[in-house]
């Protein structure tokens, strides 16, 4: 945690709002995206993540210093996420492929390099996407904060309150089933 | 021998890179030789590169911008009540006559101790250390030690004499930290005398982040006087003391 940033927490506990709106604006995105990842919905996911801020403030005092900030945002945000999938469990999943093709109208784009390529990237990773909707919640949890998020082993275990070797076996058992699942799909063509 | 499930473990961790050196390179071979951890590893790759590199789709733009306005809103709203300066802070009353008379007694104050301290210009950082030691045996509390030891610092950092090394500006931001620091500590001593042990932690913390300020403020400059400074502060361990009554005010805290 850099010193601007310890600053800016001390003076958000003193009840310093603008001082908790620098630490906003700088992951307001990442948690955005993250809670996405979990839920789906843009819109579901907006409400969530201004509802994580908002819980954030409420329990900065709570905030000890011990973890990274990122991280103990991070936990609230993995939590209010998956409260809000055992709360909706019949949720209204987007279109991905739909919302592939029309990805002029989004905001973050990035070219391909090939046409074809990127047509078989897109296709694994819908697959990809799929199959991860088979695995258990925890091995999804450490799939999205590890390879979607880039969080270290480490954080993902503070994350989660677990060891780093449970989450190491999360992410192994999680990759098995993909790689099961992709193996399966190649078969069947 | 490692089991399949071990094998396929530390070939994930190998690709990842979370392997030792050493480690690292004796798995390289065996994943050469192993047929099995072979193709796992070939397609962990192909998964693991899909995963991480996957285009993300959405938000609409519309719709980032109104949450990003909506988060804005919601925490920008009220900013902190500006902090007074330590000088006010030490000034009670309100009354311009009594600020004057408080000024005047704390100038007084101040170039007593000022003369005290300039009349042992031989003075080591080994003679503070015995006046610490002394001060250690009468009081039993860390605390009131650390910010005895701390203030003596700050207050030789304050009068050490300006010899033209320092440019001016550099001199005021050094000699302004110094102050702040001083005020930091009589709020301090106040509310540890009331005993009020989250206030205190909040100050402390505000306290080590001052003393960090003060030695980044100027890093690349190498002049003397600031090089003792920094090297007062390491000698002092005053970073590391702080932590460590932070840590005593908490288990305390806990204890009650």
């Amino acid at each position: 945690m850099g010193f601007h940033e310890k600053r800016l927490i001390l003076r958000a506990k003193a009840g310093d709002y603008a001082a908790f709106g620098e630490l906003v604006t700088a992951y307001q995105d990442k948690i955005l995206y993250l809670i996405y990842d979990f839920v789906r919905n843009y819109e579901d996911a907006k409400d969530l993540a201004q509802d994580v801020f908002i819980k954030a403030f409420e329990r900065l005092d709570q905030f000890e210093g011990r973890s990274r900030f990122s991280t103990w945002l991070h936990r609230i945000a993995v939590n209010q996420a998956l409260d809000f999938k055992r709360r909706h469990k019949k949720m209204k999943v987007q279109d991905l492929e739909s919302s592939l093709l029309n990805r002029d109208e989004f905001h973050d784009r990035q070219p391909f390099p090939s046409a074809e390529r990127s047509l078989e990237q897109q296709e694994l990773r819908i697959q990809l996407e799929h199959c991860l909707g088979e695995v258990s919640e925890n091995q999804k949890t450490a799939v999205i904060l590890k390879y979607f998020h880039q969080q270290s082993t480490e954080e993902i275990a503070e994350l989660m309150q677990c060891s780093e070797a449970t989450v190491r076996t999360h992410l192994f058992r999680a990759i098995q089933h993909l790689r099961k699942s992709l193996i399966l799909n190649e078969l069947d063509r | 021998m490692e089991g399949p499930l071990e094998c396929t473990e530390k070939t994930m961790a190998w690709l990842d890179g979370a392997l030792a050196r050493q480690e690292a390179g004796k798995w390289a071979d065996h994943v050469e030789r192993c047929e099995t951890c072979r193709a796992f590893a070939a397609d962990y790759r192909i998964i693991s590169h899909a995963l991480s590199h996957r285009q993300r789709t959405g938000p609409f733009k519309s719709m980032l911008d109104s949450y990003h306005t909506e988060l804005s809103r919601l925490f920008s709203v009220k900013s902190a009540p500006p902090r007074r300066s330590w000088v006010d802070r030490l000034l009670l009353s309100p009354a311009p006559a009594m600020r004057l008379g408080q000024a005047a007694a704390m100038l007084v104050l101040g170039i007593s101790l000022g003369w005290f301290l300039t009349r042992q210009p031989s003075r080591e950082k080994e003679s503070v250390t015995v006046v610490m030691d002394q001060t250690a045996a009468a009081t039993a509390r860390p605390i009131d030690d650390f910010f005895h030891e701390s203030e003596i610092w700050l207050l030789d950092v304050m009068n050490l004499p300006q010899n033209g090394k320092l440019a001016d500006q550099e001199w005021k931001v050094t000699r302004s930290y110094a102050e702040r620091l001083l005020g930091q500590i009589v709020i301090i001593r106040e509310m540890s005398k009331a005993d009020e042990e989250k206030q205190v932690q909040t100050y402390l913390d505000g306290f080590e982040i001052l003393l960090l300020d003060m030695i980044n403020s100027q890093k690349n400059d190498r002049s003397e006087i600031l090089m003792q400074i920094r090297q007062a502060i390491t000698e002092l361990d005053l970073l590391f003391r702080a932590d460590m009554i932070r840590d005593q005010i908490q288990s305390d805290h806990q204890h009650i």
